[in-house]
């Protein structure tokens, strides 16, 4: 079979499969063979994406023949009611252009535009003849008039349009070699129609070079206003569109309309931005694909165009408009200019040499961008900047809530402010010309951070919170509990002071706060900051949000650790819902909540489901991974191999858990916990091999990495010592197990909430211990214990009952030293 | 039956034949819109045979052919227009142009046409298909008639194609592009 049909093959056979199979299927089909693959993989891409492209575009090209102007059926020299065609002009995608002469007004030139043939439904035709009257009132000096319209015999429409002699503004500006002084005063004028018509409720949707004439005079003129839609007066937003009447230039499209929503009196706005860019550097500020439209949104959407001094080299250029260009091509409409008049006043002010209004896009509002874009980077200053750019999000969100636009804008500059000092000041403390040796890590940098919010008097509450909880949560990231206490605290109570207890900033500081005593292992404090959290938020932004996707997904966390596997469950399976709806299943928050959900299957018994699960998680964070090191696919990699683990595949399990602890190692400094998970499972691989006493090592190791960071009374560190009082004992070191397990036995029978699986499972392996050291007694009763303990706990537990029974009948074989009653003796 | 060698005398009459339907068709005034490239297909093998024209095998083979001369219909026109803006200046009064702009629409089709062409390299029937698809019009059930396959290979090779054709068009917009990479 050729390579090409063997592609075929195996598209056809996954292309209709659910995500979760396609990833099985392909392996089970190229299995090691990665260039099909990929090829198969790059295909689907395809497909998925673009299901009618072809077939629309197929459409498209051919009504466009229609467009051919000998097809428009008319001639030079026909007359149509009082106009006498003399020339086409033009044709387009909606139908041609001509010169014509009034025939009752001397010398009078017009243009007439025609729409295409095919274009003629009732409905369009009534539209058409409507905002044909509405659009006859704009008269100013900067706008080609709409002069009059109507019907040619065969029922086409028409209107009449003064007729402009110009040269389109950006060949005007390079024929005339105007300076920028010059071009911004030109474009000054076309700012002041474009508001004049705004003011008359009528936006443009296509505004571009080609709809700018100048006039021999140097004039501009606005053309096709015509075809424009009528705001309305109460929403200032545009009344229902016609679908097939859609016209638009991407190049020049806003954001929201290449996304097809409401246009505003701003999307004019930021296509005068695009021209203005455009005529000052002779650059577009992004490059767009009109012919793949997914592309074409993404790009404008989400590409950050340079400044336009850089664009350019023209230094002139630089700060004020730079500024106001980059104000008016902001993504979000109501963070552009609010209206043409406006910007027009920022270009005169820059022509008049006084201050602009428009401001640079903040430093923030930048790094906000790739803090929603970018997962936290762990290591290294970055993590520190996104924290405190997250931090500054939350102070703006403050304002917002407040509601009121002018506390908005005063908290963003006082917040960009702040955190801009701060940081500078920290990288001032922490330049390498004034530093000998090695560069300063990022704890050093957290620290630092720290010092100088304690030492800065004047940061307002609301900032210096954001700022603690922002740094917190790094510690955390970092595995840093002990570190992480002090900023989440105080941030905690800094927000009760300011807003007291009920207000919804305080559930980010509970949130954060759960974190924190989840990672300390106080799972009962810890799940009631998450339920707080989540309440809050819900009641805030109802449940299909992604704070209440984060604070579900910690609150699942903390109850599958308090063995509360079946409300764990529900937590999960609303944060995966969530997140999936809101950033798509292949997201690495979603399949973070993925991840966690198969742990809840694993602590449920269901080692195949959780199986399953991981697998698509693994793949996905594959597929996100940068680099060789990634710690999501570390985590998921780690908890695959436990579950091949669990199901006795150790041959299997040993490359996966090494790979992910290869990572961790690269990515993770010692004393992180999943450093010390990752050692805790080699170890129990080991053990099941038979080696006890590689397994003690790894233990140990595991241990001591642990109680870096971790606390004494931690559950995880009573589950690593465990583990080692079991490998003590299969080398008969039995008393040095017994005291290892009993000063934790007392702690946790009073920290671990009831119905916990680790405490029945302490109890199975200190029974067993007493029972070789030959305490049969004490045995009998720790056992019988852990029996009853297990039967009322959730998740599986037969297998822990079997091996309970069987210690039981362990002693009493020991105990009678194998007189046993026989069957035969029951009888009499 | 090869779909490939038309008798030479045949694909320049169904080219003509089917690019003097679309211009009477356009500029008639015909009430509905939706005008299509398979009624056009249809209707000149209605007027062909009415006239008694007939080198041709079967109604798959003049299917076939008039594919092959609606893709040289649209390219051509497509070719024309991208000649024509660049040699000429610019236009005095602009028009609107749809959300494919016309001018890009022209660099897709011309891009589409290359492509098919190192898609027939790969796998000619395929490229048949696609033809017969899009240029024609035709429906799976039609293809397959045509080509002489079931419904379901038609179907799924013309998904393969469909989604390599866009791959491969998309290349070429990303290459010139260059807008990867911004980075705040």
């Amino acid at each position: 079979m050729s390579e090409w049909a063997r592609i075929k093959e195996v598209f056809a056979l996954v292309a209709d499969l659910p995500a979760e199979q396609r990833i099985d299927a392909l392996e089970r089909e190229c299995g090691s063979d990665v260039a099909l693959r990929s090829e198969v993989e790059s295909l689907l891409a395809s497909d998925s994406n673009t299901p009618a492209l072809l077939d629309q575009a197929a459409h498209d090209a051919f009504t466009d023949l229609a467009v051919e102007p000998e097809m428009d059926g008319i001639e030079a020299g026909m007359e149509i009611r009082r106009y006498r065609m003399v020339e086409r002009l033009g044709a387009g995608g909606m139908g041609t252009v001509w010169k014509a002469e009034d025939t009752r007004r001397e010398n009078a030139l017009v243009a007439i535009k025609f729409v295409r043939p095919g274009m003629s439904a009732p409905s369009l035709l009534a539209r058409f003849d409507n905002e044909r009257r509405l659009m006859a009132h704009l008269d100013h000096p900067n706008i080609a008039r709409l002069l009059d319209g109507g019907m040619t015999e065969e029922g086409r429409p028409f209107l009449v349009v003064e007729f402009v002699n110009g040269t389109p503004i950006d060949r005007w500006c390079e024929e005339q070699d105007l300076s920028v002084n010059e071009r911004v005063a030109l474009f000054r004028k076309v700012c002041a129609a474009a508001h004049y018509a705004h003011r008359n409720l009528i936006i443009h949707r296509d505004l571009k070079p080609g709809n700018v004439m100048v006039t021999a005079e140097g004039e501009p003129k606005l053309l096709d206003f015509g075809i424009s839609k009528i705001v309305h007066p109460d929403t200032g937003l545009a009344t229902a569109t016609i679908a097939e009447w859609r016209p638009m230039t991407p190049q020049y499209a806003s954001p929201e309309q290449i996304r097809g929503e409401p246009m505003t009196t701003a999307s004019d706005i930021y296509s005068l931005g695009i021209m203005l860019y455009e005529l000052l550097t002779g650059k577009r500020p992004y490059e767009v694909p009109s012919a793949w439209r997914p592309e074409a949104e993404r790009v404008i959407t989400e590409s950050n165009p340079p400044t336009p001094s850089s664009a350019s080299g023209i230094r002139q250029l630089a700060g004020d408009l730079d500024n106001i260009i980059l104000m008016a091509l902001r993504k979000e409409p109501e963070r552009r200019y609010s209206s043409a008049e406006q910007l027009a006043e920022d270009l005169d002010r820059f022509l008049g040499g006084l201050p602009v209004r428009a401001r640079p896009e903040t430093l923030i509002y930048r790094l906000s961008k790739l803090w929603h874009r970018q997962k936290l980077v762990v290591s290294g200053t970055a993590g520190l900047i996104l924290a405190l750019v997250g931090g500054s999000l939350a102070i703006n969100r403050q304002a917002r809530i407040a509601g009121d636009e002018r506390d908005f804008a005063q908290a963003e500059a006082e917040s960009l402010h702040r955190v801009v000092d701060f940081l500078t000041d920290l990288f001032r403390s922490v330049d390498p010309s004034q530093h000998v040796g090695e560069p300063p890590s990022s704890r050093e940098m957290l620290e630092r951070g720290l010092e100088g919010l304690r030492g800065d008097e004047s940061m307002t509450a609301a900032v210096r919170s954001a700022l603690l909880l922002s740094i917190g949560q790094i510690y955390l990231e970092l595995g840093e509990t002990q570190s992480a206490i002090e900023p989440l605290e105080e941030a905690h109570r800094l927000r009760l002071e300011v807003y007291g207890p009920e207000h919804v900033e305080i559930a980010e500081s509970r949130n954060a706060l759960g974190r924190l005593r989840y990672a300390q292992g106080r799972f009962p404090e810890a799940e009631e900051h998450l339920r707080a959290a989540h309440r809050m938020w819900t009641e805030r932004w109802g449940a299909e949000h992604l704070d209440v996707a984060s604070a579900c997904n910690n609150l699942g966390l903390v109850l599958r650790d308090s063995g509360a596997l079946e409300a764990a469950t529900v937590a999960l399976e609303q944060a995966v819902a969530v997140r999936e709806k809101l950033l798509g299943s292949g997201h690495q928050r979603t399949l973070a909540a993925r991840n966690n959900l198969a742990g809840v299957r694993y602590s449920l018994g269901d080692l195949e489901g959780a199986e399953q699960l991981l697998r698509q998680v693994v793949a996905g964070n594959e597929a996100l991974a940068r680099g060789e090191n990634d710690l999501a696919l570390s985590n998921s990699l780690n908890n695959l191999g436990l579950m091949l683990h669990e199901q006795d595949l150790l041959d299997e399990a040993l490359p996966v858990y090494e790979r992910s602890f290869a990572m961790r190692k690269a990515l993770l400094d010692p004393g992180h916990p999943h450093r010390a998970i990752s050692l805790n499972n080699l170890g129990g691989l080991l053990y099941q091999k038979g080696d006890a006493v590689g397994a003690e090592a790894r233990f140990r190791q595991a241990i001591e990495e642990f109680l870096i960071n971790g606390a004494e009374d931690h559950p995880t560190l009573a589950q690593l010592r465990m583990n080692l009082a079991r490998a003590l004992r299969d080398q008969r070191r039995n008393q040095e197990a017994r005291e290892l397990l009993e000063p934790i036995l007392e702690t946790q029978r009073q920290k671990l909430p009831p119905g916990h699986p680790l405490l029945s499972s302490l109890l199975v392996v200190y029974g067993g211990v007493l029972a070789d050291l030959e305490e049969f007694d004490l045995a009998i009763g720790v056992l019988e214990e852990a029996r009853d303990l297990a039967a009322q706990e959730q998740g599986p537990k037969e297998f822990k009952l079997d091996v309970i029974l069987e210690e039981l009948a362990r002693i009493e074989e020991l105990q009678g030293g194998g007189a046993a009653p026989s069957p035969d003796q029951d009888r009499d | 039956m090869t779909l490939t060698d038309p008798p030479p005398d045949l694909f320049p009459l169904v080219y003509d034949e089917l690019r003097l339907l679309a211009r009477s068709y356009l500029a008639s005034e015909r009430s509905d819109h939706t005008l299509q490239p398979t009624a056009l297909v249809h209707e000149a093998w209605v007027r062909l045979t009415g006239r008694g024209v007939k080198p041709w095998q079967n109604r798959s083979h003049f299917l076939a052919t008039a594919a092959r001369a609606m893709r040289r219909i649209l390219i051509d026109h497509a070719r024309r227009r991208k000649t024509e803006k660049r040699g000429s200046g610019v236009k005095p009064v602009s028009i609107k142009d749809d959300l494919l702009g016309v001018a890009d629409r022209d660099d897709y089709l011309v891009a589409l046409d290359e492509a098919l062409e190192d898609l027939a390299a790969l796998d000619e029937r395929q490229a048949r298909i696609v033809e017969l698809r899009f240029f024609a019009g035709l429906k799976i059930e039609e293809v397959a008639e045509v080509i002489g396959l079931s419904h379901a290979t038609v179907e799924r090779d013309w998904r393969v194609a469909r989604a390599w054709l866009n791959r491969e068009v998309r290349k070429g917009d990303e290459g010139e592009g260059g807008y990867e990479g911004e980075e705040g």
